[in-house]
């Protein structure tokens, strides 16, 4: 009798569901319903509009009129005809602030938005609430060409003709590509893509970004985790984490950055790097500040290299003028010539290799604690060797010794030794080593 | 010759039993219980235990109604408070899955980082990003409560929890290299 009452209260159940489903889905016709506005606002050439935007998708053309024109388009899916309809009543009604000067333009027409299954079930901005299975709107603009154009944007699609205007962007999760820009724009993005066209001097605080731009003047960008890639930029300055970068041409870098790559091209002039694990590559410096931890620096050409502290890095350089390194701890260095002079007056632990001191070479002092170096002099180049070390090894081409040492101690593990290939010798190798080879060829 | 009467003999024998029940009380002392006075009573009150008997039962039930509805009560806050950490958990099953997978990985990162008891302040990838990252959570997880799922959206909480863990694992790194650089500078 009772597995009887239980079979009659499940079928009771299952009829009331498929007589509540068939309601839905005769209340949810899922006809598309489409609509369309337009409106126009006076904006002085010189003035400002701020622009909202949510998951819609957004196109702006640019014109030679004191006016803002804006249309907008939106296809309704699912809902009661009456329900659609207060929609597209809200959808047509934008939230809009307007001065000679200023407009601001809101196109976000609900409160709220909650998905149940397959309804979205939205709280209007004019107080009603209705049901439909969903909606996309998209907007077109057409802004004054000089204007400041402020763009908020979440989860959009936007294009942007040439401007020659002020960007102001905050983006979230936006897909954006622009044209030409003017001066002093800013970029606030998250989780956005954003391609550009040329722009002026330029401010970015992006994370999670893709940006592609053309040719920009000087740029101030603080970026995590994103990759940024430009054909040319006058000058850079970067607060950085975990973000790649790829530059063609640059002229000058300030960079502090953790976890990060730079792929540099072009001439640069003073520049500086203050690395912890990133890796810099290409390249040619006038004048380079370094300072690293677990790092790598690859350039073509540095005039004046000055490192402060550098700590299990690698370096390979093909050209330098003058190589200073303050502090230096487990690093690997190389250099392909070595023009005028290496200064290092603290390393421990190094592997230098010196290419080619070549015939304008002028100066090479230092002070290390273990490790291997090795310079290949120039055979034309006449230089006064001098040495003061406790263990280790010290050699050098005996054949370019003709004469007798100026002096040359030996005692316990400790050598002293001085020496010229040639009495007017200009350039003189000077160094106090413990437990380092040393080889000159 | 002393000729004791049948009387006298009697008299001796009941004294001389009174002085050793005296004597031996205690041994003689036995705690068994009158059984037939014992049923009798057992009886009595079984029978008129038949209407409390009822009031038991009512009264168990009530207390195992009690116990259930505040095991419910509590596993209803647990949940909750457990639901509350999960965002992703009303927008689709197999994201929570993954939202809570992911929690699980930085609670343990986290719980390693605090084990080192070392001052993450120090560290490149300090709790500063950490932060950032939560405040991006919390941004991300309100715009779902008001305006609902995106997949843009859903993307990004999800990616933002894995930078969390990457940046967490960092700082794990960055601590191993930082005490392997002490053990450099003690070797030196």
């Amino acid at each position: 009798m009772k597995a009887m009452k239980n079979v009659k209260s499940i079928c009771k159940l299952c009829s009331l569901l498929i007589l509540f489903s068939s309601f839905a889905a005769y209340s949810f016709s899922q006809d598309d319903k489409e609509a369309r506005f337009e409106s126009s606002y006076k904006l002085n050439h010189d003035g400002k509009l701020a622009f909202r935007v949510y998951d819609s998708d957004l196109k702006v053309n640019v014109w030679k009129n004191n006016e803002v024109k804006l249309v907008g388009e939106i296809i309704v899916t699912g809902g009661k005809t009456e329900e659609r309809e207060s929609l597209i009543q809200a959808f047509k009604e934008p939230e809009v602030k307007s001065e000679t000067n200023f407009l601001d333009i809101n196109t976000e027409f609900w409160k709220n938005i909650i998905s149940i299954g397959f309804v979205n079930r939205i709280s209007l901005k004019n107080g009603k609430k209705v049901s439909v299975t969903k909606f996309k709107a998209s907007y077109t603009l057409w802004i004054p060409e000089n204007i400041e154009f402020e763009l908020k944007s979440k989860y959009n699609d936007v294009e942007i003709a040439d401007f020659a205007g002020i960007f102001n962007f905050d983006l979230y999760d936006t897909d954006i590509r622009t044209g030409d820009f003017g001066d002093n724009s800013t970029v606030i993005a998250k989780y956005s893509t954003i391609i550009l066209g040329n722009g002026g001097n330029t401010s970015f605080d992006i994370y999670d970004c893709d940006v592609t731009a053309e040719n920009m003047k000087d740029l101030e960008i603080e970026s995590k985790y994103s990759t940024l890639a430009f054909s040319s930029v006058n000058s850079v300055k970067v607060q950085s984490y975990d973000d790649d970068f790829d530059i063609q041409s640059l002229s000058g870098i300030q960079a502090k950055a953790s976890y990060s790559s730079f792929l540099l091209g072009g001439q640069m002039k003073n520049s500086g790097f203050d690395l912890y694990d990133s890796d810099v590559k290409g390249g040619s410096y006038e004048s380079l500040h370094y300072s690293a931890k677990y790092s790598e620096l690859i350039a073509d050409k540095i005039g004046n290299l000055n490192i402060d502290v550098i700590y299990d890095c690698t370096l390979k350089i093909d050209n330098v003028d003058d190589f200073t390194c303050n502090e230096s701890k487990y690093d690997d260095i190389y250099l392909g010539v070595a023009a005028t002079s290496i200064k290092m007056p603290d390393v421990y632990d190094i592997q230098l290799i010196v290419n080619k001191l070549p015939q304008t070479f002028s100066s090479f002092t230092g002070n290390f604690k273990y490790g291997t170096v090795t310079l290949n002099a120039d055979p034309l180049l006449n230089y006064k060797l001098s040495c003061q070390k406790t263990y280790g090894s010290l050699n050098y081409p005996k054949e370019r010794f003709t004469n007798k040492p100026f002096l040359y101690i030996e005692k316990d593990s400790n050598t002293q030794f001085e020496n010229s290939t040639a009495p007017d010798a200009n350039c003189e190798i000077s160094f106090t080593a413990y437990d380092l080879n040393f080889t000159i060829k | 010759m002393i000729i004791l009467k049948e009387n006298h003999v009697k008299l001796l024998c009941v004294m001389k039993l009174e002085s050793y029940i005296k004597e031996n009380r205690k041994a003689l002392d036995v705690e068994k219980p009158d059984e037939k006075y014992l049923w009798k009573g057992i009886i009595q009150a079984v029978g008129s235990l038949k209407k409390p008997r009822r009031l038991i039962i009512s009264r168990s039930a009530a207390a195992v109604a009690a116990i259930t509805i505040l095991v419910i009560i509590g596993a209803y806050f647990i949940g909750r408070n457990q639901h509350n950490n999960l965002i992703l958990v009303n927008v689709d099953s197999k994201l929570a899955k993954q939202e809570v997978i992911l929690l699980r990985q930085i609670d343990d990162y986290s719980e390693q980082i605090k084990k080192t008891g070392f001052n993450v302040d120090q560290l490149v990838s300090g709790n500063r990003e950490v932060e950032y990252i939560d405040d991006l959570i919390h941004y991300y997880s309100e715009d779902l409560k008001q305006n609902g799922p995106n997949p843009r959206l859903i993307n990004s909480l999800i990616d933002l929890y894995k930078k969390k863990i990457l940046v967490l694992n960092r700082m794990l790194n960055e601590i191993e290299k930082n005490e392997s650089h002490e053990k450099r500078k003690i070797n030196m």
